[in-house]
């Protein structure tokens, strides 16, 4: 079980906090199938955003969308096709801006032969970590991911959870800058994740950079700032993420502006819509019994305030009214797919049938 | 350094847990348990063995069934034997006297009597094997014997001061093995010389406490020598084969394992360079089974140094070598993993690149074999030309039209004698075996300016040694057509052009000079095709008994034999004449003899000892000798050249030493070279500069007037030399690279004249194809010969009783390191670069 994250070993948070922790500039890769073959594979085209110091970043997209290259490139396992990429203001790849991040890959596959603590050893002078050093922490990291019990196992008897949880406590051991995680709640179950959130809050509360990659939307809608979404090897967005609806919403030039409002009513159909009448306004759904559901969008709060005055005084009885937002999981799949997710299963059901 | 220590640490961990280690740890073990028990002990030599201690078995026979009256000690053998071998033996003697008879039909060459008495009947032949091999045996009876001795009987005979020795402790008080020592001396010295005295002591074998029912017949010192020789090639054949398939099995995982993705992009994301990854991983495998390796050839090197009493470095010095071997296939292995990532793929991969190697290595070896046999190990300078001869004896002469050796002398080889010349050309390394005196040592040819005549023999079928009569070859120099005219002396060595005319020198130190005017004539018969009557060897050849070796201590003169009932009819025509000495001096081999035209005197070594013959009207006569104070085996092998006031003498163990002829003092000791043994010594005529040509293909070169320094030569070819002679005037001949031959002015240090032939397709496809392939392929099975060269039994600069000649040598000990090192780094450096650039 991971235990409370409150005392986190960390090193002194150092460099210029102004200098992007993660920097892309038109980044491409495109692979070549084979050694003669003229087939080529862009798995990233002009990709371009930066991630600041301190904060936790999450890259999202499908699969296939360019996520791990991206990472990959970030590490220097494979090189880029074209642009730059920095991390904490070494170039991607360089063995300086590695010694300054932590990494937990997908899949992670710790050698079985190895236990928590040999495994932490040989990571930790992967890290150029002393033996006595790794002595020091290694307990402290253990009990901080909930493997402290198991400690002495052979790692061929651990779970995907435990080894992903190994994997945290190896990329932390040498108090890394940036802490890039694909997927660190892969194999998880859900008070796992949560304490895994939390660990990963109170790094950036020490001022680590988190790097995020998750296909967990609503996880990474609960603990980023600030997300990018890949789809095909392109950007398709990069900002906060409260603001990705309005992103969507503008790409998909709905409303330029003010605020979506979801109304239950009832009451006779002509008293209805004169109750909305001056208003842009959809009727959603309508019961048999006389209750509409309807959707329009107001410029403020005084608006609503006048449409509700309006609609009692038409004896209209109001049951129910929310404020709409986008969520991110809509925001993504319109994004990508440029679909909401209903139509997309709608969509696979008819071709089913 | 702390990741890259971290990686291959962790692939020792991966070994330990994989259990691996422990299985092979385990193998040793049961192996070295098995080993440990096995140990010798040195034990007197007394037991007489057919093969190895009786020289002459049929002289054995006929000298004590013709003795046993008129000899005491012979007679006291003759009367412990079984009365029904007795009876058997006089009869063979009969069958025996039979035989000469027959020879004496002066129709049939004397040579031909021993297939004759073959054809005659397997009854004769088998009944004469079985009676020596009976006798043999009760001869061992004898010697079990303790009332054998009988002082009486020994009273007029001299013993050797081993068996006065234990004659003067007393017979009674004597151990039983004690007594059989004195019995076999006592023997050997009654029948002398047809039994050797054999080692003083010999080694009997034991697993724990059971002793093995035989008794080696050589020294402790022989035995190491022998094991510290051949225990490396074993290992390289067989452990280190085994060893390395067993060692890439359960090495062939450890790349794959780590290439897999979830473990690579891990590591990738450490700050360690790729390179440096790689290579870690690659030394992570060699460390591993450089801990097997460790474990077993310590183990071995304390068996040998316990059980065995042969504290030998070799066994020490395979621990770096097999990991090295190891590490070159590892490479292999690793890259295709690198590549595959399959550990079984990398197996197959592996082993087909060892299979494919091999295949090169011993077809290489076969041709090169061929090449060597082809080496010109003669050169004889004619004048300005200059004729050539090979190993297998085949004589060429320098054609500059055709800018190739034209060979004379292989046409006349009949059908059988061509095929087993071509088999030995391809199937045995003639010029590797060690030289022990009579193998590989042929009758080298000889010009006689007056007649401007080239005198020469020829390969015969089966005939290694010198011995016997040889068919005596010539012809014109300037128009080259052998004929057979006549035969040279019996057990002929070497032919000397002298004051005197063409001597002959045999193997029992006599000279006999070619009569120059029958010679003339025989020729002039021969060319003219008339007939010529059947020519023989000199009268007093013409005995069926061998001639008498002097290397024992013979209580008589060892002056010429008398003849016997057995002689032969005289000859029709005698080409030689008998030209001393009285007191002869055995002739070893036609290294151990040499002649100085300046002084007209002959020098022969023989065991330490320079005797001098020098020459008279009548022949050659005994003038003086010098025993020299050697620090080594005196029996060691020898080469020597007189020219000039200069004798030279090369060791076996690389020494060389000067002498002054006029003073017979030492002048000079030098060894230019101690791990590897002397193939040609000669001096220039007038006896300034004197040559030593190893059989590492360097030549060098002492000049007396010029500070008497040895230096190499400064000569093309040095490492690939493979003979020289002298010519007139200081004029220098030197063979390499197979056949090219290329003259030396030494007085002005300049190159003269070059013959190198163009080359058929064998050669050329050896030379640009198969060798250049084979250098740079890792060669399995060969690293023996890195271990040899290292070995205390080839270096004698810490052991000056090393005898080289008596050790196999390889021509290039270094090229099996130096080439598969070359190969490991290539291979490292080709996967470092597709590791470097790989996207994963």
């Amino acid at each position: 079980m991971i235990q409370d994250s409150s005392t986190i070993p960390t090193a002194s948070r150092v460099g210029n906090r102004t200098t992007p922790a993660i920097s892309a500039t038109s980044l491409s890769k495109v692979y070549s199938e084979g050694l003669f073959s003229s087939k080529k594979f862009a798995a990233l085209t002009d990709v371009s955003f930066e991630v600041q110091q301190g904060e936790i970043f999450g890259l999202l997209g499908p699969n296939g969308a360019g996520k791990t290259t991206f990472i990959k490139i970030l590490l220097g396992i494979i090189s880029q096709t074209k642009g730059r990429a920095s991390m904490m203001g070494q170039p991607a790849g360089s063995r300086a801006g590695r010694r300054l991040v932590g990494y937990l890959p997908e899949h992670l596959r710790i050698p079985p032969h190895l236990n928590a603590y040999t495994a932490l050893e040989c990571y930790g002078n992967l890290s150029n970590v002393p033996n006595s050093v790794v002595r020091q922490k290694r307990d402290h990291l253990l009990e901080l991911v909930g493997l402290a019990s198991r400690a002495k196992d052979r790692c061929k008897k651990y779970s995907k959870g435990m080894l992903q949880r190994l994997g945290l406590a190896q990329a932390l051991l040498h108090d890394p800058q940036l802490l890039i995680l694909d997927e660190p709640t892969d194999g998880l179950d859900p008070q796992a994740r949560a304490e895994m959130r939390q660990i990963i809050r109170r790094l950036k509360e020490q001022g680590v950079t988190i790097f995020l990659n998750s296909h967990l939307l609503q996880e990474v809608e609960m603990i980023c700032q600030r997300v990018a979404i890949l789809d095909r090897g392109q950007l398709r967005y990069s900002g906060e993420v409260n603001e990705i609806g309005d992103f969507v919403k503008a790409a998909a030039g709905t409303v330029t502006s003010g605020i979506l409002i979801a109304i239950e009513v009832a009451g006779p159909a002509d008293a209805v819509n004169d109750g909305f009448a001056g208003q842009r306004f959809e009727i959603t759904s309508r019961t048999a019994d006389g209750t509409y559901s309807v959707k329009l969008t107001v410029t403020d709060q005084a608006a609503i305030d006048v449409l509700v005055d309006r609609l009692r005084a038409k004896a209209i009885s109001i049951r129910a009214l929310t404020r709409q937002q986008v969520s991110l999981e809509d925001a993504f799949l319109q994004l990508v797919a440029n679909q909401s997710s209903e139509a997309i299963v709608g969509a696979r059901m008819d071709k089913l049938r | 350094m702390r990741p890259y220590l971290a990686i291959i640490k962790d692939s020792f961990r991966a070994a330990m847990a994989s259990r691996v280690l422990y299985v092979l740890l385990l193998l040793i073990t049961i192996l070295l348990i098995a080993l440990a028990p096995f140990h010798l002990r040195e034990t007197l030599d007394w037991k007489l063995q057919r093969d190895v201690n009786v020289r002459q078995p049929d002289q054995l026979v006929t000298r004590i069934v013709q003795r046993r009256e008129k000899d005491k000690p012979v007679a006291r053998i003759w009367e412990l034997l079984p009365e029904k071998l007795q009876k058997r033996m006089l009869k063979l003697d009969d069958v025996d006297a039979e035989t000469v008879q027959e020879k004496s039909d002066p129709e049939e060459p004397s040579d031909r009597s021993e297939s004759k008495r073959r054809r005659d009947g397997p009854p004769k032949f088998v009944e004469q094997i079985g009676i020596q091999e009976d006798l043999v045996d009760e001869l061992n009876e004898i010697i079990g014997n303790r009332d054998f001795y009988r002082a009486t009987d020994w009273e007029n005979r001299m013993l050797s001061t081993e068996a006065e020795g234990l004659v003067d402790q007393g017979v009674a008080t004597l151990s039983e093995i004690r007594v059989k020592r004195l019995n076999r001396l006592l023997i050997t010295t009654a029948v002398t010389p047809t039994i050797d005295t054999g080692n003083s002591t010999a080694l009997d074998f034991y697993y724990a406490i059971w002793k093995f029912p035989f008794t080696a017949s050589i020294t402790h010192q022989q035995f190491a020598q022998g094991l510290t020789a051949e225990l490396p090639v074993y290992f390289d054949k067989f452990v280190m084969s085994i060893g390395l398939l067993i060692a890439i099995i359960v090495t062939a995982n450890m790349v794959p394992e780590t290439f897999e993705s979830g473990s690579l992009n891990l590591l990738l994301s450490k700050p360690i360079t790729r390179w440096g990854l790689y290579t870690s991983k690659f030394v992570g495998g060699c460390v591993f089974i450089a801990l097997c390796a460790c474990y077993l050839f310590v183990g071995v090197w304390l068996w040998m140094g316990l059980g065995m009493q042969v504290w030998d470095r070799s066994m020490l010095l395979s621990i770096p070598l097999y990991i090295v071997v190891f590490a070159i296939y590892f490479s292999v292995s690793v890259f295709v993993g690198l590549l595959y990532r399959s550990p079984i793929v990398s197996v197959i991969l592996t082993l087909l690149f060892w299979a494919v190697c091999f295949t090169v290595g011993s077809v290489y070896g076969a041709v090169k074999t061929k090449m060597n046999n082809s080496e010109w190990i003669g050169l004889l300078p004619m004048g300005k030309a200059v004729a050539a001869s090979d190993v297998l004896h085949q004589f060429s002469i320098w054609d500059d039209t055709k800018n190739q050796w034209d060979q004379r002398l292989s046409a006349e080889l009949g059908t059988e004698g061509a095929m087993a010349m071509n088999i030995q050309a391809y199937m045995i390394p003639i010029r590797d075996v060690p030289a022990i005196p009579g193998v590989a040592d042929f009758l080298p040819p000889i010009f006689d300016q007056p007649s401007n005549r080239i005198i020469a023999s020829r390969y015969e079928f089966g005939q290694f040694s010198s011995s016997g009569s040889k068919e005596m070859f010539v012809s014109a120099a300037d128009k080259i057509q052998f004929k057979t005219v006549g035969k040279f002396p019996n057990d002929t060595v070497k032919l000397f052009q002298t004051k005197h005319g063409i001597v002959a020198a045999n193997g029992s130190g006599k000279f006999y000079r070619l009569d120059s005017e029958k010679f003339n004539t025989a020729v002039r018969n021969v060319e003219e095709k008339e007939p010529l009557a059947p020519a023989v060897p000199p009268a007093d050849e013409r005995t069926s008994s061998t001639p008498t070796v002097a290397e024992e201590p013979q209580p008589t003169s060892p002056a010429v034999a008398a003849p016997t009932k057995k002689t032969v009819a005289p000859p029709t025509i005698q080409l030689f004449d008998n030209f001393g000495p009285l007191k002869t001096v055995p002739v070893r081999n036609l290294h151990q003899i040499d002649y100085s035209v300046a002084r007209d005197e002959f020098a022969i070594y023989q065991n330490g000892t320079i005797n001098i013959f020098r020459g008279a009207a009548d022949g050659y006569q005994f003038h003086a000798s010098l025993e020299m104070a050697l620090g080594f085996d005196k029996g060691m092998t020898a080469f020597l050249a007189y020219t000039g006031q200069q004798i030279l003498v090369a060791f076996g163990n690389g020494k060389i030493i000067t002498i002054d002829a006029e003073t017979l003092q030492e002048r000079n000791e030098f060894q230019p070279e101690s791990r590897s043994a002397v193939r040609q010594v000669a001096g220039s005529p007038d006896g300034r500069y004197l040559c030593t040509l190893y059989r590492n293909g360097n030549l060098w070169l002492l000049d007396t007037e010029n500070g008497d320094q040895m230096q190499k030569a400064k000569v093309s070819g040095q490492g690939q030399i493979g003979t020289f002679a002298f010519g007139d005037q200081n004029q220098l001949w030197v063979s390499d690279n197979t056949d090219r031959a290329t003259q030396y002015d030494l007085a002005t240090g300049t190159r003269v004249l070059r013959h190198s032939p163009s080359g058929d397709w064998i050669a050329n496809t050896y030379r640009y194809v198969l060798r250049p392939f084979y250098r740079v392929c890792p060669k399995p099975g060969e690293f023996y010969k890195v271990v040899t060269h290292l070995s205390a039994a080839g270096d004698t600069s810490s052991n000056e009783n090393v005898d080289l000649n008596r050790t196999l040598q390889a021509s290039d000990p270094w090229q099996p390191l130096i080439s598969g090192a070359a190969f490991m780094f290539a291979m490292l450096a080709l996967g470092c670069l597709v590791f470097q650039f790989k996207d994963y």
